[in-house]
């Protein structure tokens, strides 16, 4: 939980973290495509290092809310691609 | 030396713990208690939903979100908790720190 004045990538430290990227794209370990015909992929991404300005928004996986969800029936569009205009 | 007192307005709406939403650039809307800021705006929500997690399920298994300043595009705050009065002082002691 997160306290006042606290770093917020401290209470992320050795935990399961989602990051999506200004392209759009869900990264979380693996690549996770989301698309209307077909559940959730999970492509294997190896190592993926992200540079600070590509990410958009990076989250804290709740593992247990992660567990009740059967991504093979998620469908949904791809999130529509961020540019920014720093950097 | 950048203005600050956006980052200071948000700061008290963390400590009045208000549910804003961040709206990013390519049009989601994120909506979660705010409990941090920094001088970039980037900010941190807890719990964070969307407004149709069906069409947006991206999010759902998300605890907490960090949220990079430079993707958003609108931070919606609700009209009770606007705080108007402090946001114009804020402003007008702003430009006359510019003055001087």
């Amino acid at each position: 939980m997160y306290k006042e004045g606290v770093n917020p990538f401290e209470i992320m430290l050795n935990k399961k973290v989602q990051a999506i990227t200004t392209d759009g794209r869900v990264f979380c370990g693996e690549e996770r495509v989301y698309s209307l015909e077909t559940g959730v992929q999970f492509l294997n991404a190896g190592l993926q290092v992200i540079r600070g300005d590509t990410v958009a928004v990076l989250g804290e996986i709740n593992l247990e809310k992660e567990k009740s969800i059967d991504f093979d029936k998620v469908k949904a569009n791809q999130l529509a691609p961020i540019f920014s205009n720093t950097h | 030396m950048q203005s600050q007192f956006f980052q200071t307005y948000f700061r008290g709406l963390i400590e009045r713990c208000v549910s804003v939403t961040i709206e990013l650039k390519n049009g989601l809307q994120i909506q979660g208690q705010i409990t941090y800021v920094d001088d970039n705006l980037n900010f941190n929500l807890v719990d964070p939903e969307v407004s149709d997690p069906l069409k947006q399920p991206q999010l759902i298994t998300l605890r907490n979100s960090f949220i990079r300043g430079s993707t958003v595009k609108y931070v919606h705050i609700p009209q009770e908790e606007l705080q108007e009065e402090v946001l114009i002082s804020a402003c007008k002691n702003e430009v006359k720190k510019q003055k001087q």
